[in-house]
């Protein structure tokens, strides 16, 4: 896994826009027009964002030239979370490794005191 | 640290343990107590090399993996060392081929409740960078399903969050 090819999807979302055309999108296919509307953006300012959305590789666009259609493309939004999910695991996984540990050795605590007082 | 820090968008687990917060301040403290926990699943128990518990002290854990073949190394620097309240360090971890893992901040805050502890833990993740080279993602397991498209504006706050952070 490149690092590059992750900084580049983290780059891309780092602009609210960018997010709510990625929001927008997980809804469906829609054109470039239709994606202006809700942001009450030009177009050319819509099409800056969408070229750092397609060049993170984060959006795909249809052929048909005069609507352009963009979808979403899942595959670098997903190993971006899954890095994130990754870690969060780990420290679930140590976590519940500490709950054990804690539990183990107050048994054994208490154990050797019983032991003490016989 | 800046408000986006304290946000929710960091990572925040909560545990409660069943023990009392010096005994709960011990094990995150002391390495005969740290070596039987801190390994994740699919690692072995590690190898402390240094837990030097002071603010701008050392630490370093070698984790073998399962497999037997290799393990990584978690190291960081501690910056905030109070004692049965919190605990901060910088927290990397990398392999013996220089690929990197991830790089985060962490902090601890330790909570007592009267024989339990209430443990909350807050990671800002660091994502990788271009200089990073070596950067490496690590093996995912099977099972990913499509759902995530569920929550996805929440994810890439989630995300975009992180990065904000770093600039």
């Amino acid at each position: 896994m490149p690092a590059d090819h992750l900084s580049a999807t983290f780059a891309a979302l780092a602009d609210p826009t960018r997010r709510a055309i990625l929001a927008r999108l997980v809804q469906g296919e829609v054109s470039v027009n239709e994606l202006a509307e809700p942001f009450e953006m030009t177009l050319p300012a819509v099409s800056k964002h969408l070229k750092v959305l397609e060049a993170a590789g984060l959006i795909a666009r249809g052929r048909d030239a005069q609507r352009r259609p963009c979808r979403i493309e899942a595959a670098p939004l997903k190993d971006a979370v899954e890095w994130l999910e990754r870690y969060r695991k780990l420290w679930e996984e140590r976590l519940d490794g500490l709950g054990v540990y804690l539990r183990e050795i107050q048994r054994k605590e208490k154990k050797h005191v019983r032991r003490r007082k016989k | 640290m800046s408000a986006a820090a304290k946000s929710d968008l960091d990572l925040v687990v909560t545990r409660e343990f069943e023990a009392p917060v010096d005994l709960v301040w011990e094990a995150w403290t002391r390495p005969e107590h740290l070596v039987h926990w801190w390994k994740p699943k699919g690692f072995h128990k590690g190898r402390i090399e240094s837990l030097d518990v002071r603010p701008g002290g050392k630490w370093r854990i070698y984790m073998p993996f399962d497999s037997g073949k290799g393990g990584c190394t978690a190291y960081g620097i501690y910056r905030e060392v109070v004692a049965r309240e919190r605990l901060s360090w910088d927290d990397f971890c990398d392999d013996e081929n220089g690929n990197f893992f991830h790089k985060a901040f962490v902090t601890v805050s330790f909570e007592d409740l009267g024989g339990r502890t209430r443990v909350t833990l807050r990671a800002r993740l660091d994502p990788p960078a271009k200089r990073d080279a070596k950067w490496t993602l690590p093996l995912m397991e099977e099972g990913w399903t499509e759902g995530w498209k569920d929550n996805l504006e929440e994810l890439v706050h989630h995300l975009s969050a992180t990065h904000k952070e770093m600039q």
